[in-house]
């Protein structure tokens, strides 16, 4: 009786002290030839290699699906460089999987080079010092290499990462539907005439239009972006309450509730439909949304579809803007932590990606920013074996055009509290003008705050 | 060592691992959260906490979706007395000879069980406004305009009452159940032989007799309720237009949207005081009508 008291005591002790070692081991990597240095090290890089015969290890962070390219291109690399070993990880870029990277991050967990894929975010973590100044590394620059884009990407006048991909968003189109309904590809367009080809493209169980979460708000940022990254006005006051961005607000209340060719946004947001699968089983015509969505149209064994895909640029509010800006440009920033051990060993991936390492990527949708890097094979890689269910002129003319590109550096809390003003817009609780005012008024707050 | 001390070791010993545990993974981290609701830290900023006394109370107190989220959640409360209303009427049912019982008895208890999340998509598949049954059963029925449920900031936290009644009744009904398996049956048939109706017999008889359990699960279900999280954020993510937020998303966000942890931390104490409060009146009232 005494002996089964202890022993049961003993398995429960032994089980405790099982959990508690997995939850503090790190995650897997060790800290034998890789991985970064404790919070205790110094922060700055020292160059330098390694005395051991062991590979040097390298984790890398991206948010791209491991079997849309990351892992081809980690095995292609290690497959080259023996003697540098890098693992992909991935995380979910979304608010949870961010808080995993930062968490990482501020806990010297593995973490040598990660991507950042949203300004805001990618500052906060520059300002934290978790990201080398790539200025060090005088045979990368990264300006010659990818083009005055990259500047968006600069803080502090220096810059942080590597931006390595860039692609516009833009409008994938049903080509089958177009030319049923005598409709050509538009080459460029505003609201107006993006509602008419709605209003023309809906059908019984089809809708005209789907586009993805809040993507009204690309027409309204793209109308301010010129003047100011941060969309205020010359005084420092918000720029939101002008009449582009209730026109923006009236069209699409119009296409909702009116024409009835786009699901109201409020049942998407709460319905969560695949939006891409939606696309390729043409339950929708349009599809307004980013180029990741190759990933879906170019897998034919999953989602078949008989139609051809044809693209055109998203609309400017007025189809004569002259100062409109395209959402997108350079993205997917490569960051290299200050903690990692092999600084040296990071920014030769970093540089072989960016050049050419790449290029599995490009299926996915990734198209290479690198001046240096083969555009005619990153087409070829995007479109092998599905060349003929595309549109090839018009994708080329959106992805590989000479359209005006840029991100807005609007923050995050901002852009948070505004979806609330377009879910009460879109549930028609404000007018247009209302929501453009309390758009406005939101942003003007943040902007007080963050100035005191 | 003497008898008495070797006991209280082994007593230490079995509760060892849970006290640590609880310690490490619960009472620290409350304890640090308690600091930082005095202070401004963000996290991964690279800054330090700075201390800042009550500003953070302030600043929830001005903030607009604080007083929403107090507003819902105080709304999140009516599901429990419901669900413990319909969860008593159908343990009763099942506890007396029901054709069906056991299938009844599974039935009811499925959702308590079935992860949360899955229950939440049903609930939004279900609550669909163009294409789910329910709507398609209200237009069949001549309502040409149903209502849009949680596509609406005015019907979604109506959505998210009924779902939330409709997740409590399994519970409650299986705690009843054992309840009044445990009565007295000479209590009973006596009243039964002093001409009660099955009306008196429930209403004098054997609901007091089950009051202890009642407010075990009216205590419970309000602390349930308040700290509530992954089916409303599930569907609504506290939307549309905030008509769904309550306490714990609104602190969720404020920590792992914005990582204002001084600030989610003071939002979080202050639903625990709410609780204690909430929890406290009904320990008081319990004199006026728990029967043991």
């Amino acid at each position: 009786m005494k002996n089964r008291k202890w022993l049961a005591a003993g398995v429960a002790w032994s089980v405790v002290a099982s959990l508690m070692l997995v939850g503090c081991s790190g995650n897997g990597n060790g800290n034998g030839n890789g991985g970064t240095e404790g919070p205790a090290s110094s922060p700055s890089a020292k160059p330098g290699s390694t005395a051991s015969a062991d590979p040097i290890k390298l984790t890398f962070w991206g948010a791209v699906p491991v079997e849309n390219g990351p892992q081809t291109v980690v095995d292609n690399w290690n497959k080259e460089n023996p003697d540098i070993q890098v693992e992909y990880v991935r995380f979910v870029n979304d608010e949870a999987g961010n808080l995993k990277l930062d968490t990482a991050l501020v806990s010297s967990q593995p973490v040598d080079m990660y991507v950042s894929y949203d300004y805001s975010l990618y500052e906060k973590r520059v300002k934290a010092g978790n990201a080398l100044d790539v200025g060090e590394f005088t045979d990368f620059g990264v300006e010659e290499k990818m083009g005055e884009g990259a500047a968006l990407w600069k803080v502090d006048d220096k810059y942080y990462g590597v931006p390595t991909s860039k692609g516009p968003s833009f409008v994938w189109l049903n080509k089958d539907m177009l030319d049923a309904k005598g409709l050509p590809v538009p080459t460029e367009w505003g609201l107006d005439e993006f509602r008419e080809y709605a209003a023309k493209l809906k059908d019984d169980n089809v809708w005209g239009l789907a586009q993805s979460d809040y993507y009204f708000n690309v027409p309204i940022n793209g109308s301010m972006l010129k003047k100011s990254l941060t969309l205020t006005n010359p005084d420092g006051t918000s720029a939101f309450d002008n009449p582009l961005t209730v026109k923006t607000l009236q069209v699409y209340t119009d296409m909702m509730f009116t024409d009835k060719s786009l699901m109201p946004h409020t049942e998407q947001i709460t319905s969560k439909p695949a939006l891409d699968q939606m696309f390729v089983k043409g339950e929708t015509a349009m599809l307004f949304s980013t180029n990741q969505v190759f990933r879906t149209t170019n897998n034919m064994a999953e989602y078949p579809r008989t139609f051809k895909v044809a693209a055109a640029p998203a609309p400017r509010v007025n189809k004569d803007q002259s100062d409109y800006i395209n959402a997108g440009g350079l993205g997917d920033v490569i960051s290299i932590n200050p903690r990692t051990k092999h600084p040296e060993a990071a920014q030769k991936f970093i540089k072989w990606y960016a050049d050419s390492g790449m290029l599995p990527m490009a299926a996915g949708g990734r198209v290479p920013a690198s001046k240096d890097f083969p555009v005619d094979e990153a087409v070829a890689l995007m479109f092998k074996g599905v060349e003929d269910t595309y549109d090839l002129d018009s994708i080329k003319r959106v992805m590989f055009g000479d359209l005006p590109l840029g991100l807005s550096r609007l923050d995050r809390k901002t852009g948070s509290e505004q979806q609330a003003i377009y879910d009460n817009v879109f549930s028609r609780k404000l007018t247009p003008e209302e929501g453009a005012k309390e758009l406005a008024r939101v942003h003007n707050a943040n902007l007080k705050t963050s100035s005191q | 060592m003497n008898w008495m001390k070797r006991q209280r070791l082994i007593g230490y010993v079995f509760i060892g691992p849970n006290l640590i545990g609880m310690t490490v993974f619960m009472l620290i981290p409350a304890l640090f959260s308690f600091y930082l609701m005095f202070t401004d830290w963000v996290f991964a900023s690279g800054q330090p906490p700075r201390f800042i006394g009550l500003d953070n109370f302030r600043m929830m107190v001005r903030d607009d979706l604080f007083a929403v989220s107090v507003k819902n959640t105080l709304l999140v409360l009516i599901p429990v007395p419901i669900s413990i209303m319909l969860g008593f009427l159908i343990a009763v049912m099942l506890n007396n000879r029901t054709y069906f019982q056991k299938t009844l008895r599974a039935f009811f208890f499925a959702p308590y069980f079935t992860s949360g999340i899955a229950i939440a998509f049903v609930w939004m598949v279900l609550f669909q406004p163009t294409n789910g049954p329910i709507n398609a059963f209200l237009r069949s029925v001549g309502i040409s305009e149903p209502p849009l449920w949680f596509a609406s900031p005015d019907t979604a936290m109506y959505a998210v009452l009924v779902m939330m009644t409709a997740g409590g009744i399994g519970y409650n009904m299986i705690i009843y159940l054992a309840a009044l398996q445990e009565l007295s049956s000479e209590q009973l048939e006596a009243a039964r032989i002093d001409g009660a109706t099955f009306g008196q017999l429930l209403r004098q008889i054997i609901f007091p007799l089950v009051s202890p359990t009642t407010l075990f699960l009216t205590i419970t279900g309000f602390i349930g309720s308040i700290k509530g999280f992954g089916m409303i954020y599930a569907i609504t993510q506290g939307g549309p237009a905030n008509s769904t937020t309550v306490f714990s998303i609104f602190a969720y966000k404020k920590a792992f949207s914005f990582y204002e942890m001084g600030y989610a931390s003071a939002v979080s104490w202050t639903m625990f005081l709410i609780i204690l409060f909430i929890t406290l009146i009904q320990w008081a009232g319990q004199k006026k009508w728990v029967h043991y």
